[in-house]
């Protein structure tokens, strides 16, 4: 009977950890979607004014966007200073993993070729001139590639050109090193192609054209990126940048005589974008600040910016514009979404790397239709979540990076928990703690659902021992928890109890109720015998007695 | 254990036999839409073959499970199990008889991808090496995808009504590959699905070795 007991018990904890484990995969990818459909439904209904982040004057032309500035142009004054805008995409969630495969950008960039750094037509019809990365051999390599005739369909021919490593460049691999680690800028005005070397933290400059690799000093930064400083870009609009204009006023006369006045806006600066300017690179560290590289000498210069929260790992996206004025820098603007994604913001710097303005958006749910509705929606599926993942989200959302937040199932580094615990990371001890308290309501319907399992637990027939774990794991584990316990429950029906009267397992051994025993009635026969047979004659009797009695 | 494999072979070669067909289908279908759209250079891995995976993985993973979830249900319904078990064999042996045969069904659904693929490769010209990381990922998702769906499918079997047992095997296979697409091809997948297999042959194991005959 025990040996029957441990058996039922040895399978009752596999099917409960493994029913366990399934419920929180399905229950996860349920809140997911729910918290999915209220925050894509949040953005769309968002009025575009509330989602996007606009600073006028820009900050980056100083004197230029000043009202009056007759030496700037001949006639007129600035009707309307500079102005940069960032805004939060509404499809902030739209990187989730399958979209990989139909996302024109991201085919083309990760699926088609993610070795090949450059791909240009050459004069010649018909032929490709490309660079890309050889993994088995570690090199770089310059090759033409061309099809054989436009009308032959049967395929195409590839002519390698040069290898390139760290220390040279050869028509053939071997001795010239091997590349590991490392990032590629490959801006397609330069002639060459720079590559920051991680394993030796050296830039090198490869130009196939001359046939020359140049190596540059080390660098102790951490660098991230090189060149297009960018993370997450379908998650916000790129940088708009609109110059400062001046007013135009014409007269024109109609036919029928009457003279109309008409207003023209005219952009004041000519040959203002967002390019680099010549001879140097930018280059982003992990913790946010940004340097210039010069192209020359492979050399980090000064920082000439930063972005607008520590670390680049928190951030949900990002984007740094460098702005040039007739081909001199003239500062840059980086921000994008940062932890929180209800405030995306950005920072300005001028070309000597000062700080010369900021702007912050900040997206107030109450004030426009269904933004209540849908964020406390949202709020009730992450409370819903496990509190014990919402203690590791709290603890550990800045160790996630922010883009991949929202592709998260478990740990959730974009939800309340894991902003409030990024946010008290960097205030005090105390207030690290007490930041917790954004837990307390999961907590609470964890507690109340652990009372109704001892509830329920108590009239089944569960032991103390598995009530009392039941009940930890229900308040680990919250609702999950609970759907495992109503599938794993046992349904052997109850009978009555002959001791206590109440209702008992009848698997157990003993009533769970009272503890008692099985009553089992004693079942000794009696000595007498009822007989019905008629009364015969002593000597028939006698010989019928011998003819009963058994063999033994 | 030859022979009870055999037996499994005989009494499921119409699911094996829609195993076989539906991929072909499937991968002919796509193929034949998707190749018309193809105007650039073709370099690296095709677009088609990243275009083929999700469909294929989609209906794959339904075929798996609804097959699962039908072996499954004919021997509840017929007493297959409850037959074989008064002869020499055991449940367990019985049980590994028809996993083996589920693997067999998912590799007739899984090899028509790899061979498409490896021609498509073959047809495209590739301007740099393969970029292998992509296919390991992919395949071995999809992979994984498939033997947890069919796995998903022998957990949901032991349904009176056939025709529950697959809805709701689907159902369940519906949220998993929900979690791959929020995933993607890659190594969180694949820790997920391979957890969840595990879990649901393990319930499914002992459910079918405790059950009363």
């Amino acid at each position: 009977m025990r040996e029957q007991m441990m058996n039922s018990q040895k399978g009752y904890v596999i099917n409960v950890v493994f029913a366990g484990f399934m419920t929180v995969v399905v229950l996860s990818t349920v809140y997911f979607f729910g918290r999915f459909f209220c925050l894509q439904t949040l953005l769309d209904l968002m009025p575009s004014d509330m989602a996007q982040v606009r600073k006028s004057p820009s900050g980056l032309l100083g004197d230029w966007d000043m009202p009056s500035k007759g030496s700037v142009t001949d006639s007129n004054t600035v009707a309307s200073p500079s102005s940069i805008v960032i805004q939060t995409d509404d499809d902030i969630m739209a990187n989730l993993g399958f979209l990989e495969a139909f996302d024109p950008d991201i085919r083309w960039d990760q699926l088609i070729s993610p070795a090949i750094y450059r791909l240009r037509e050459s004069r010649q019809e018909g032929v490709y001139r490309a660079i890309y990365f050889d993994k088995v051999l570690g090199l770089f390599v310059n090759c033409d590639i061309a099809q054989k005739g436009i009308q032959d369909r049967g395929g195409w021919t590839k002519i390698i050109k040069a290898y390139a490593g760290p220390r040279g460049i050869s028509q053939k691999p071997g001795d010239i090193g091997r590349f590991g680690d490392f990032l590629v800028c490959s801006n397609v005005w330069l002639p060459y192609i720079v590559v920051f070397n991680r394993n030796m933290s050296q830039f090198v400059r490869i130009d196939f054209e001359n046939k020359e690799v140049q190596t540059g000093p080390k660098i102790e930064r951490d660098i991230v990126q090189v060149g297009w400083l960018i993370k997450n870009d379908r998650a916000m609009t790129s940088f708009i940048w609109s110059p400062p204009t001046t007013r135009i006023t014409k007269y024109k006369t109609r036919p029928s005589g009457k003279v109309v006045e008409y207003v023209r806006y005219k952009s004041i600066l000519k040959k203002v974008s967002f390019i680099t300017g010549t001879g140097w690179e930018l280059v982003l560290d992990n913790s946010g600040t940004i340097y210039k590289l010069n192209l020359e000498t492979l050399e980090l210069e000064d920082p000439i910016g930063a972005l607008p929260w520590p670390g680049v790992c928190g951030s949900l996206a990002y984007e740094v514009k460098p702005l040039s004025i007739r081909g001199s820098y003239a500062g840059l603007v980086a921000g994008g979404i940062g932890p929180n994604i209800y405030r995306p913001g950005f920072l300005v710097f001028d070309e000597d790397g000062n700080n010369t303005g900021e702007e912050w958006g900040d997206v107030e749910l109450s004030k426009f239709a269904g933004g209540p509705g849908l964020s406390v929606a949202n709020f009730v599926l992450e409370t819903l979540h496990a509190p014990i993942l919402q203690l590791a989200t709290y603890f550990t959302s800045l160790r996630f990076d922010g883009a991949d937040g929202p592709r998260s199932l478990f740990i959730l580094p974009n939800s309340l928990a894991g902003r409030k615990g990024a946010d008290c990371t960097r205030e005090g001890f105390v207030e690290y703690i007490l930041g917790l308290w954004v837990i307390l309501p999961s907590l609470a319907i964890s507690v109340l659902l652990a009372w109704r399992i001892e509830k329920d637990a108590g009239a089944v027939g569960i032991s103390p021992r598995a009530k009392f774990w039941w009940n930890v794991l229900t308040v680990a584990f919250g609702l999950a928890a609970y759907i495992t316990y109503r599938l794993t429950r046992p349904t052997v029906t109850l009978i009555t109890c002959a001791n206590c009267g109440r209702t008992r397992r009848p698997d157990m051994d003993r009533c769970h109720q009272c503890g008692s025993k099985w009553l089992v009635p004693e079942l000794v026969p009696p000595l007498w015998r009822v007989i019905d047979i008629p009364q015969p004659d002593q000597n028939q009797a006698l010989s019928s007695e011998e003819a009963d009695q058994p063999d033994t | 254990m030859f022979t009870l494999i055999k037996r499994e072979l005989i009494d499921n070669i119409a699911i094996l036999l829609l195993a076989a067909i539906v991929p072909a289908i499937i991968i002919t279908i796509l193929i034949k839409g998707v190749l018309e759209g193809v105007a650039y250079l073709p370099i690296g891995i095709p677009v088609i073959m990243a275009r083929i995976l999700w469909p294929y993985l989609l209906c794959g993973a339904f075929v798996a499970a609804g097959c699962g979830a039908a072996q499954m249900n004919d021997d509840s319904q017929r007493k297959l199990s409850t037959f074989l078990s008064v002869l020499a064999t055991t449940r367990g042996r019985i049980f590994i008889a028809r996993t083996v045969l589920g693997v067999l069904l998912i590799l007739i659904m899984f090899v028509p991808l790899v061979l498409t693929d490896v021609i498509l490769l073959r047809v495209f010209a590739r301007l740099a090496p393969l970029d292998i990381d992509f296919l390991i990922r992919s395949f071995a998702t999809i992979l994984a995808t498939f033997v947890c769906c069919y796995a998903i499918g022998l957990q949901c079997g032991w349904r009176s009504s056939k025709l529950m047992a697959i809805l709701f095997s689907v159902a369940l296979s519906a949220a998993l590959i929900l979690a791959v697409a929020i995933k993607g091809f890659g190594a969180e997948s694949i820790i997920i699905l391979v957890l969840f297999t595990v879990a649901s042959l393990i319930w499914t194991w002992h459910k079918f070795l405790s059950l009363p005959l």
